[in-house]
């Protein structure tokens, strides 16, 4: 069921040049700036070694550092929640708003939020939610999810962010420059702000030994959500953990140049708990959110390394993949080669085995990974335990079942590859194939490249055959 | 309400419950790690990674804070530096003549800044105006990114920094670091362990966004441009 989506996922999203064009525009420029910050910082190897090592120091020893942010937290005047799953979870900040008699909620941007369902959740509820971010804002009036965890509208154009400013803003506009589109959602969200009841953020970093909660934007979104409202709420994942604001550090010159190219967002900021005595402004409550949802599944072994993601979305800006299908194609929160290893973890492989089948691990996605996940690595695992668990479709185990039978006869393993060549020649054409039988699944969006003369075995002996005469 | 008492009970046996994951996925030996063999290895994690913080354009903080937001790297950002403190409203007042602000401005309810002599400059109340102005001072500098951080306390108001279209902010010499790990060390000596300030921002230029087809827009919710003054407190 879910594998056919996929693929109608990803067919719609081929047939959708402008969705491409859209694409391909954010990306391109994130891959360019990206590239330009790492060569700007000569220390950019060595620090992403160090990111890695500070993740691994803490997720061998999660559990201490739990306890330690937590008892810093409580002891600044947070209230501190658990949540093993997204219901859970989502519920939690749900009875937290009901018990403020909260009716309107503003949110600046977090993937956990998302993937614990928490728009859904306070929609149910007749909350009157508003996402403060520009892009969460964008997609809220399309009804769209996020197609991108750094850049959510990335699949809108501004033609489309026209439209919805005139339908939906109180006081339309009538330009169709960008800097009058922010403008006018400037003013739209200026007083949502101020008259929030709740606010409510993720975290890009919890740090153990002060019980601070990081939060990283351009827009100046998250202190504005934070600091108005009665209460603030932080929902954030159990990996987040770091052991101190100096070893934040190393990880935020690592997100941001990996993430937008640049050296430090225009707001890097802690925020921790209730206002003070003394404060002139923030909120009265604060209440943290700790989410497990799969986390602790993937601290075995084979799945590790991907708690060290720190959600740059360079991955997804550098796959083949998600370069031609986008966000949405994935039927998940999290896209791109990130998405593919995480997803499994929260939705089970049954549902989420489509985009692992899909990688062509070119390992490109590893290779900018900031804190050096292997992905294609993990993506390979995932490929392993679906094959055991039998969880890909009947056609493809029964060409693996051919392959490896052909792979251990090699005189017939020859007659195949020569006869396919030969078969192939009359239909290519300048190097390549527009359309064979039984190749549509590879033709009907992209050309096949034809073989080029001799299968590998001929080329071989021939080239013996030279050699010893 | 209706789910309130359980779901917020069930918190402390969800709690459970996920620690005793975390149990299950490592090796017994395990168990033995005592707190000051991990705090141990979180500070060797650091000591080991101090030569590799980007390079310095200058040997002198606050000179190389100068010099970042001069290249024009700090998005919508200017900087000027002053001699002394006492100059600074004439220094806001030239600001404002310059971008053809009017005469008025918000000011941080704090000492240094209110025992100055602001002659006919006007002061808001509130920054519900557009092209509004606020003057703030920061408490510490970042050389490596061009930031200046605001600690949020009895006479620094949060919302100032957020609201206002022109943002100018002071920050003395003295206080300017130069890498972003050496905030840690000062925030240990300013509030101790495990006490920081409700928020404490870096700020690292104006409020941007490049949402909409990639194109960056200041003063995306906040200011659209800031104006650093490095004060010479030597
Ligand atoms: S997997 Fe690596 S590259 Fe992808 S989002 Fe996470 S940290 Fe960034």
């Amino acid at each position: 069921m879910k594998q056919n989506k996929f693929k109608r996922n990803v067919s719609d999203a081929l047939n959708n040049p402008k969705l491409k064009v859209a694409i391909r525009r954010t990306t391109d420029r994130a891959d360019a700036k990206r590239a330009t910050a790492v060569k700007n910082f000569p220390g950019f190897d060595r620090t992403r070694e160090q990111g890695q090592k500070i993740k691994d120091h803490v997720i061998e020893y999660l559990d201490y550092y739990l306890a330690e942010f937590e008892r810093n937290a409580i002891a600044n005047g947070s209230i501190v929640h658990w949540a093993k799953n997204a219901e859970h979870a989502s519920q939690i900040v749900v009875d937290i708003c009901h018990e403020q008699g909260a009716k309107k909620i503003t949110r600046s941007k977090s993937m956990l939020g998302e993937e614990i369902g928490l728009p859904a959740a306070l929609d149910r509820e007749d909350f009157e939610r508003v996402e403060t971010d520009l892009a969460e804002h964008i997609i809220q009036l399309a009804g769209d999810p996020p197609s991108h965890i750094v850049w959510p509208a990335l699949h809108l154009t501004r033609e489309d962010v026209v439209d919805l400013f005139r339908e939906n803003h109180q006081n339309p506009i009538e330009s169709t420059q960008v800097v009058d589109l922010v403008s006018s959602a400037r003013r739209e969200l200026r007083h949502h702000f101020l008259s929030a009841d709740v606010g409510i953020t993720g975290a890009n970093f919890l740090v153990a030994d002060t019980g601070q909660v990081c939060t990283v934007t351009n827009e100046g979104n998250a202190e504005l959500t934070t600091t108005p409202p009665k209460v603030h709420i932080v929902t954030a994942g159990i990996e987040k953990l770091v052991p101190s604001i100096a070893h934040a550090m190393p990880l935020l010159r690592l997100l941001v140049r990996s993430a937008t190219g640049a050296d430090i967002t225009q707001y890097t900021t802690f925020h921790n708990g209730p206002k003070r005595g003394t404060d002139l402004d923030g909120p009265e409550h604060c209440h943290i959110v700790l989410v497990d949802n799969g986390r602790t599944n993937m601290l075995k072994d084979d799945m590790k390394e991907m708690l060290r993601c720190i959600r740059c979305g360079a991955c997804m800006n550098h796959c083949v993949v998600y370069k031609h299908i986008g966000g949405h194609a994935y039927g998940s929160v999290y896209p791109g080669p990130m998405g593919a290893v995480i997803t499994p973890n929260i939705d089970g492989l049954n549902n989420a085995f489509e985009p692992v089948s899909a990688c062509t691990l070119n390992g490109k996605c590893q290779e900018v990974c900031p804190v050096n996940i292997p992905l294609p690595t993990l993506i390979r695992a995932w490929r392993k335990k679906a094959w055991e668990k039998k969880v890909d479709t009947i056609r493809n185990r029964f060409l693996v079942a051919c392959f490896s039978q052909l792979a251990q006869r090699p005189r017939l393993f020859q007659f195949t590859t020569n006869m396919a060549i030969l078969m192939m020649k009359p239909f290519s054409r300048r190097g390549w194939i527009r359309w064979m039988p039984f190749a549509g699944s590879w033709t009907t969006n992209r050309d096949l490249l034809a073989p080029q003369g001799q299968s590998f075995i001929q080329q071989y002996q021939k080239n013996r055959e030279r050699h010893e005469a | 309400m209706k789910h309130k008492s359980d779901e917020l009970s069930r918190s402390d046996q969800h709690r459970k419950d996920i620690f005793a994951d975390i149990k299950k996925g490592k090796p017994a030996s395990n168990e033995a790690i005592k707190p000051e063999q991990i705090e141990r290895e979180a500070q060797a994690l650091l000591d080991n990674y101090v030569q590799d913080r980007p390079f310095a354009l200058s040997n002198e903080p606050a000179d190389e804070l100068v010099r970042r937001i001069t290249s024009g790297v700090v998005i919508g950002t200017t900087i000027e530096r002053l001699d002394c403190t006492s100059l600074l409203p004439k220094a806001v007042e030239i600001f404002l003549d310059k971008h053809d602000l009017p005469n008025s401005i918000l000011l941080q309810p704090s000492a240094p800044l209110t025992r100055l002599s602001w002659g006919d400059m006007g002061l808001l109340a509130n920054l519900d105006q557009e092209n509004s102005v606020s003057v703030c001072m920061a408490d510490l500098g970042i050389a490596e990114t061009g930031s200046v951080i605001i600690h949020s306390s009895e006479t620094m108001p949060v919302l100032m920094n957020f609201l206002s279209t022109y943002q100018i902010i002071t920050v003395r010499k003295s206080t300017v670091l130069r890498h972003l790990e050496d905030y840690s060390e000062i925030a240990l000596r300013l509030f101790g362990p495990n006490k920081s300030p409700r928020n404490t921002t870096l700020i690292t230029g104006a409020s941007g966004t490049t949402d909409i087809e990639g194109e960056l827009v200041q003063g995306a919710h906040g200011p659209r441009h800031v104006h650093i003054i490095c004060l010479d407190d030597q």
